[in-house]
Parts: C-alpha cells; structure tokens; sequence
C-alpha cells in the first residue's frame, strides 16, 4: 500500500486537470487603419488571422480567430471583418475589429438550402446593408443583409446564375465579384472537372437582381466573356474591371484581361505571348517538364498603373512568382527585377492600401510574411512582416 | 466519474480483505499472469483477448506505450502509435509478414477478429530474437490460429446495431476453418455542422446517415507436422458518412476484397556431436495477397465531384530464416524478398487518364520491390544473468511507375538501408533490464512517391524517415504479487515525411528536418488471489526542427498524446470476473503549427465475465460515462458504445 499511496495521489492529481481544455481566446482589437491577413498553416491542418498597423510598427499580432481546419479566407468593409469558412465549413462571422476580434457580433451559415458545400469564397459588400456572399460550390449568390441581428434575416434574396453551368458541370464555380455603376461583377471560372473552358463575367444589376445582357447582339449568354480562362480575381478600379485568369493547371498561361463597367469592352493586357521569355515547353508529350507562367492575382493604384503576379510553374510545381508592372493605358508590361527582396519567391496575394502602397504576400513555408512596397518608386517601405504560417489573402480595415 | 474512480480505490483496498478472508475457488476466468511482462517484449494468448474485447483495437487500448487511433464507428481503420510515433512508423505484421500497405502505409489493426487470433506479439525496443522489430515505433505481429481443438461459436450484440458471429472448427488431418462476420450501423447521434434541413441549426445531434459496415472472413488452415497453408477471404463494405451535412441520399461507399495464401514451414534439427547439442530452426514462408478495392460516390457528397474508382493492389513475399543455438550461443539469419504493386483506375475522371490534375488523381500502376538480409547474434554469459543481442540487416528497396498514358516506366528509385539492434540484458531473481539501441527506417509509401488520390501530388525524390532510439526498460518484480515496468526511451527521427501545400492549394510530401520524443513509461501491476490492479502512466515530451516550414519548427509533435494514465482494476471469483479501465488522455496538438490543443478527457470503461463450464457470457461498455470529447483528428469522439458477448465450445 505504501507504494500504491503517492501513485494514486499522482493519478487523481492528474485526473483534476484533465476534464477541460483550457482554450483561451486571444482578445484583440484595432485603434488605427490596420492589415488583416488570413494565413494557413503550410500542411493545411491550421489557420489563424494575423492583424497589425497599416502605418508605422507594422508587426503583426498573431494567433487570432486560429481554426483546425485551413479552408478559412477573410472580407472586409470598413471596421468590419468577415471570417469567412470555405468548403465543407460553409459559415461566416463578423467582427467588429475595434471592438474586438474574438467576440464575433454574429455569427451565420452561409448554405442557403444548398445540396452540397455551397464554399463561400468572398463576401462582397456594397453598403451596412447589402452585400454578395460569392459561393463557389453554388449556382446562387446570396444577397445578404450585412446588419440583420437574426440569422432569419440575413438572406435577403438569391440570384440563379446556373445557366452558366458548363455542361455536366453542377454549379459555374463563381470566383470574385466586385460592385460598380451599381452593378454586380461575378467572375465565373466554369471549369470542365480541372479543364479550363470560357470564363465569364455576368452583371447583375443591383436595383433588380436581374442579369444585365452585355451583348444583345448576340446570343448566348448575356454575361461577357473573358479571354483568359480560369479566372482567380477581379479588381474594380475607376470604371475599369480587370480579370485575372491563371489559365489551365499544368498548361497554356492564361492571361488578364480589363473590362469597361459602361460599355463592357473588353481589352486583354497580358496573353501566351506576352512573356515568351517565360515559357519553356518541349513538345515531348510530357507537360511535366513544361514551364508556364499563369496570372494569379492583379492590383490597381491607377489608370496608369496596375501589377500582376506570373506564377511560373514547371507541371504542379511552382518555381517562383513574378511581379509585372502594367500601364493600363499604355498596356505596357514591365517585370519587376526590384527590390530584390521579392526576387524567387512565391507571392500568393497583391493587394493596394489607402497610402497606394502595394502588399506582397510571400507564401514561401520557410519565412512567409509580407512585403510592403512604394509604388511611385517600386521599393521596399518598412520592415518585412513576419508570419508563422503563409498568408492567402491580405485586406484592410479602416477605422470609422 | 470520480465516483467511479473511488469505487476503483474501494475495490483495491477491499483487497486487504479479500487475501486473508476468502478461499480460492475454481478460477476459470481472470488477467493472465502473462500480463505481467517487460514492457520491452510482450506476448499475449488467446485467453487475454477472447471473449473478453470487441476487437484487437479494444485490447491494445489497455496497454501501457500504445496509442489506438480510430476516428469514427466500426469499419474505419484502426491504427496504433508504440512510443510516440506515428501510426505510419508502426509495423503490423500478421504471422510475421508486413500487413503494412506499399500503397498507402496503412493497415487495419480490427482485419482480423479476435476469434482467430492465437497470439499477440508487442516489441518495442528492438530486436527479439522471436520477433524481428524493425520499425521506428514498435511491432506488432498477430499469429493467427492454426487448428482449433474444438467447435467454437461466438455472438456479439452490440449498439448502433452491431452483430459479429464466429465460427471455428477442426477436421481430421489438421484442417480447421474459421468463418467470421461483423456488421454495424454505426448510426450514432453526430453533431452535425450544417445539416442539409436546416443549416442554421449548426452542430445538431443526428443519427448519422450513410455510415454502415460489414464484413465478413474465412480462413482455412490445412497444417501438417512442419508445414501449413493457410487461405483467408475477406471481403467487406464501408458506407461513407457526409460528417458535414448528413445528407440522407448520401450513397458513397468503400468496397475491398482480399484474397490471402501463405504457406509456411518450420523444421527443427538437433546436431549431436561429441561434447555439445547443437540446435537449429529453419522457417520459411511463401504468401500472396490480392486486393481489390471500389471507391463510388454517385452523389458527388464527400469529394470534389462523382467517384467511380477502383483500386488493385498485389503483394508477394517469401521469407526464410535460420537460428541456431549452440550453448550460450544464437545466431540467426532471415533473407527476404517482396514484391507489390498497385494500380488505379479513376473510371469518372478523364483528367487522370493524362495525371493532369492537381488533386494527384492518376490512372497509373506502381511498383516496390525489396530484399532484405539480416544476421543477429545473441550471446549469454554461464549464469544466465547477462545477454546481449545484436541484429544488423540491410535492405534494399526499388519503385517505379508508369502512368496509364505513357509507354514508359518512371526513373527507378534504389534506396538502401542499414539498420541494426543492440541490446544488453541484465537479469537476477527480482528483475530484468533492457538497454537498447534501435536504427530503423520506414520507406515513403507508393502514394507519397507517385500521388495520392487525395489532394496531394506525388515525390518520387523523397527520403526514408530514419531514427535512432535510445532506451532502458525494466521489469521488477517486488514480490509475487507486485511487479513494476518502467521504460525511459529517446528517439531521434530524420526525414520525416509531411504534406506541404503552395499558395495554390497544391501539395505533395515533403521531407521535414527532424524531430525528437523522449518518454517515461511505467505501469505497476498487482495480481492478487482474486483482485487485480494496474496503474500505468506515459509521458512524453517532443520537438521537431524544421526550418524548411516555419510554423512547424520547434513545435511539438503533433496527433499523439503526451500525457496519459490508466488505471485498470478488476476482481475474479469463481466463473465472474469484472474489469474497471479508467483513461486519461492530455497534452496532444491537433495540428503541426501547434495552435489547436487537442481535448484532454477521461474514460471509463467497464468489463464483465462469466464463464460457467464451456460457455461464457459477458458485457462491455466503452465509455460509460458518454464523455463529450474531440478525438485526435478534432472530431467529435461516438461516445458510449456497448457489447455482449456469447461463446461456445462444444
């Protein structure tokens, strides 16, 4: 018994702490216009927000809204940030981010008496009460009320986009929209399995929910057809739409192309041909050892100047990510060979703040972080931004 | 569950009592002194395991160092981590060959019922010269029953609609069959995330749809004096649950049939000679299995649209070993040689014909052979009081693919290995310790070289996971009722293969630096007349360094608990014997990064016996107590399940 005695007070000990995981919640909240970052663990097991200051220290306070599963992305609008659960977590929450990023104000589905995962991918707002939950895995875009305290409340309305399915295809796999001349932008990707076919834009107006047929001309769909397949992200500025598409998965470059809001030309700015220093393909029936690059992501800061990244990949592999520099007006292109410290890395998101600054996610598993860059001078502006995980997409929060 | 722990306390100082007070019936039933073994080397017989758990699973559960991972009822794949490790560096051997797939490194600890099971061997620290141990956590090997001496037939009735019936008989001339069937429902209450009838009632308890399993197996074993083929069918069916939304038209489903020969022999010569007997043991064994499999998802719920894909694995082993013993002396030598191959055909996808798709779907066919020459030796000193054994083997592996549309094989991959065993033993009347030095390896699977069917391409250039172990295990035997096992180990581990995925959602293996675990085991056991008791506790700490991915560099391993205790007590009398298992599971990261603790929770299971001549009866209940927990994958764990059970001898 002498033995059994300290071995039992050991176990009983240790039974005391083990009913409860003590899952503290980190409670933070902004003070000034800030980054937001959804980052992903690199074998996809995790996920956390890092969030910091837009000007300044820039250090980001890591750990927040951390989730087991990686298939998270992130909205803004103004203050407010949207946490946003992608396939087969199908949820979206909304915080307050100078209040608190931990308390979500609300907290909603974003399946809508959908068969499957309807796989949200973006929420795009255009005022406290209207938005677009843009949702991959459906062919509706919810219309949602941003403000509704009940979740009864938050569809407003849904908007049928199946007839872009392509055929066999169950939903047309909407990408990214955006909102101008108060009209709804959706980019539609409409694959066949993993293969590219004819991407769309369809345009909704706002007022009706109904779709606006670009071309009467002709028939076929109303929405406008992209040149570049595959699209992965629109961005509105000035009237001016621009698509980049990354084309197929281990072959052809896609492309981006840019669209007027008011007449719906479209104009294409970057094709197969305009980097052929960037293409290495042996036609030996393998496209394994094939180099392409594919337009990933596009930023705005003018009519005059816009960047582009070029994910060059050798079969699935990606080699490095390079950024082009375009002229929108000119459709001049310029790679960037500076600053140096963008150089062979692989960039997984671009985006541009109120200073025009353009961000740089670094996606590289070994020192993800983010760039931050003076774009009148393409040069480095502060310190780089650590990161334990890589970040997959970067947004701003204002502070009202 | 505190109550139930103070009636653990009850039942053991009631043993105070029990020793002087009351006469040793006829104990029929109650823990095997076998139990009371070096945690570094142990074998279990029939009478530990039958009648007594549902499954191989259920028992290894008990055991001090070993960690089960099964996520989900009944059907899903039980996997086992010794030490620490990762299921994958698990070896499970069944009658000595490797039931570790080229494939996809699993295995399935639950394939063979417990009925036809003869033997259970655990080693963990390296080589026995009984079993070969090459593995970076441990072995195990199941020798399955060769020739019943009697009729015997089992039922189990369990929850969630579980049925498992047995049978097993011999014949003249050493043939004996052994038919098995299990089946479940496994329709247990699941917290559904989004229910597809309402989704915004999030993480409401419904039954889960979709989740059947049956299986059924014979075995027919014709032994002879020195040789005995055996044949095993198998075939079995695992409905696939949509976990997200329970979809009631969810149809998904997991088909497999397996088809096993083996043949083996085992000859023993004794060499007389002028001075000295000399004694030799020549085995040999020849086995093939085939395995086909058929994945379908009409519905498109679970993946990324409709599967229809079916799976073709081949395996061909042949073993030969030769020990000879020669007074203090032993020495042996073991040369084998496989070769397995697996081939897919995903019949919906037109993509993978060409492997043009980043999801790593490729119709292809792929190979592995191997070889491998071990010589051990294994001296004891006059007293018999000191031993030391030494195995070094070298093994040699070959892979290779050929995609369904190319004419050509892929590069061949050559990897050579040399791994070895070192032990000293020391021994006296009141103990026994171990000092062990073990360098093992575990070869990437064909999936890790060549893609897997999930999201994640193949990497052909990718090492073997390496480790070196460090440990010393001891077993002191207080009296002849108390006995105490201890082990501290350390283990380094190289290479170790993770997922990796870019900024576009792509994976494939990867090789991450390394890693290491250091741990503390120790059980107590006391077998009493009648009262039996087990305190048992694990604790490890762990780190790995990688600096290729930052978020998992300096973190702890992740998917194993670092903190465990059980306590098992029981109490045998005459034909009852009942059996209280309490388990605490603490410290696991769900994740590599380390952001997501995993839950620390506590279980009680209960056991009961009774055996009245040729017939047994009994109950047992997992998780008596319902506990709400998330298991190691974050998913929510099924709760109480329980079983009875009825055997037969006649």
């Amino acid at each position: 018994m002498k033995i059994i005695t300290p071995l039992l007070i050991a176990t009983s000990l240790l039974i005391g702490c083990g009913a409860d995981n003590d899952k503290k919640k980190k409670d933070f909240k902004i003070s000034q216009d800030s980054y937001a970052v959804q980052t992903v663990a690199s074998d996809y097991s995790s996920s956390q927000v890092a969030i910091g200051n837009l000007i300044g220290d820039r250090s980001a306070t890591q750990g927040l809204l951390t989730k087991a599963e990686s298939n998270f992305t992130i909205s803004t609008y103004e203050n407010n940030l949207y946490h946003i659960g992608k396939n087969q977590i199908d949820a979206i929450s909304r915080y307050d981010a100078t209040q608190s990023v931990s308390n979500s104000e609300w907290a909603y589905g974003a399946n809508h008496d959908d068969e499957g995962s309807a796989n949200t991918y973006t929420l795009v707002q255009q005022n406290a009460t209207n938005g677009y939950l843009i949702r991959y895995g459906s062919t509706f875009v919810l219309q949602v009320d941003p403000s509704a305290a009940l979740e009864e409340n938050f569809v407003k309305a849904k908007i049928d986009l199946s007839a872009y399915n392509y055929p066999g295809s169950e939903y047309p796999r909407m990408v990214d929209a955006v909102i101008a001349d108060n009209k709804l932008f959706v980019a539609l990707q409409r694959l066949d399995g993993w293969a590219p076919k004819p991407a769309y834009i369809a345009v909704i107006d706002i007022e009706t929910n109904e779709e606006i047929d670009t071309n009467i001309q002709e028939d076929g769909f109303k929405g406008i057809p992209l040149n570049a397949t595959n699209t992965f992200s629109l961005v509105e500025h000035n009237g001016q739409i621009y698509a980049a598409g990354r084309g197929g998965y281990n072959s052809d470059t896609g492309g981006l192309d840019v669209i007027d809001t008011t007449t719906y030309a479209i104009t294409q700015l970057i094709d197969e041909s305009s980097f052929p220093q960037l293409i290495d393909f042996s036609d030996d029936d393998n496209n394994s050892n094939d180099s392409y690059y594919h337009v990933l992501d596009v930023a705005v800061v003018s009519d005059q100047l816009a960047y582009a990244t070029l994910n060059i990949e050798i079969g699935y592999k990606t080699i490095e990510t390079k950024i082009v520099m375009i002229n929108p007006s000119t459709k001049e292109l310029t790679i960037l060979s500076q600053p140096t410290a963008i150089n062979g890395k692989e960039i997984s998101d671009l985006n541009i703040d109120s200073n025009d600054r353009l961000w740089v996610g670094i996606a590289n598993a070994d020192a993800p972080g983010i760039w931050v860059m003076d774009t009148d001078t393409n040069t480095i502006s502060g310190d780089f931004i650590e990161l334990d995980m890589p970040a997959k997409r970067i947004e701003f929060l204002t502070v009202q | 569950m505190r109550i139930l722990l103070l009636l653990s306390i009850l039942l053991l100082s009631l043993n105070g009592l029990a020793n002087e007070e009351i006469h040793l019936g006829s104990l029929t039933v109650g823990a095997s002194k076998k139990d009371l073994m070096n945690s570094d080397y142990q074998v279990f017989q029939r009478e530990d395991f039958v009648n007594r758990y549902q499954n191989l699973a259920s028992f290894l559960q008990q055991k001090n160092g070993l960690q089960i991972q099964q996520a989900g009822g009944l059907g899903n794949p039980a996997l086992v981590s010794i030490r620490g490790a990762s299921a994958s560096q698990t070896t499970l051997l069944v009658n000595g060959i490797s039931a570790n797939n080229s494939q996809h490194g699993g295995y399935d600890l639950n394939t063979i019922p417990l009925n036809q099971i003869e033997r259970i061997e655990i080693s963990r620290s390296g080589s026995s010269f009984d079993l070969s141990d090459q593995a970076i956590g441990g072995t195990i090997n199941i020798i399955t029953r060769e020739g019943a001496n009697n009729q015997n037939f089992s039922l189990n009735l369990g929850s969630e609609e579980t049925l498992a019936a047995s049978f097993s008989s011999s014949f003249d001339q050493g043939l004996s069959i052994q038919v098995d069937h299990e089946q479940s429902a496994n329709s247990y209450d699941y917290p559904v995330p989004s229910p597809i009838a309402n989704s915004s009632q999030r993480n409401q308890d419904q039954p889960l749809n979709n989740a059947e399993f049956s299986r059924s197996s014979v075995q027919l074993v014709q032994s002879f004096e020195e040789i005995s083929a055996r044949v095993r069918l198998n075939k079995q069916s695992k409905n696939i649950p949509d976990y997200f939304r329970n979809h009631p038209n969810n149809n998904a489903s997991l088909d497999k049939q397996d088809a096993t020969f083996s043949l083996q022999g085992k000859h023993k010569l004794e060499h007389e000679n002028t001075n000295s007997a000399l004694v030799s043991e020549h085995n040999w064994q020849v086995f093939h299995q085939k395995t086909n499999e058929h994945y379908q998802d009409d519905m498109g719920v679970i993946g990324l649209g409709k599967d229809n894909d079916k799976f073709y694995q081949t395996r061909s082993e042949a073993q030969w070993q030769s020990k000879l013993l020669f007074e203090q002396w032993q020495f042996q030598t073991q040369v084998s040689g496989y070769e397995e191959s697996f081939s897919s055909r995903y019949l919906n996808d037109d993509d993978s014909f060409l492997c043009s798709t980043p999801q790593g779907n490729c119709d292809q066919k792929a190979y592995q052979q191997g070889i491998q020459a071990l010589a051990g030796v294994r001296w004891a000193n006059k007293k018999q009081n000191q031993q030391i054994t030494i195995d070094v083997y070298q093994s040699h592996t070959n892979s290779y693919n050929r995609k369904r549309s190319s004419t050509k094989d892929s590069e061949e991959k050559n990897k050579y290995f040399i791994g070895y065993n070192l032990k000293y033993s020391v021994f006296n009347d009141a103990s026994e310790t171990h000092f062990s030095i073990k360098n093992s390896n575990r070869q990437p699977t064909l999936y890790q070289l060549f893609g897997d069917r999930g999201l994640l391409l193949g990497n052909p250039d990718l090492l073997d996971e390496t480790s070196l172990s460090y440990s010393v295990d001891n077993l002191y035997s207080i009296n002849d009722r108390h006995q105490m096992n201890s082990a501290i180990f350390y283990r380094q581990l190289k290479n170790a293969i993770v997922p990796v995925y870019d900024s576009r959602g792509v994976g494939r293996y990867e090789n991450s630096k390394k890693a290491y675990l250091a741990g503390i085991e120790w059980q107590w056991r006391y077998q009493g007349d009648h009262f039996y008791s087990h305190l048992g506790a694990d604790l490890y700490q762990s780190e790995s360094l990688d600096d290729n991915v930052k978020s998992f560099n300096n973190k702890q391993i992740a998917g194993i608990y670092h903190n465990s205790v059980s306590l098992i007590t029981g109490w045998s009398q005459q034909q009852h014997n009942i059996e209280l298992i309490n388990r605490i599971n603490a410290n696991i990261y769900i994740d590599r990064s380390n952001l997501i603790a995993g839950d620390n929770y506590h279980l009680t299971d209960i056991n009961y016996q009774y055996q009245y001549s040729q017939i047994s009866l009994g109950f047992s209940i997992k998780d008596l107590m319902n506990t709400r927990y998330k298991d190691f994958t974050n998913r929510p764990a099924i709760g109480r399940q329980w079983i009875v059970f009825t055997n037969f001898n006649f």
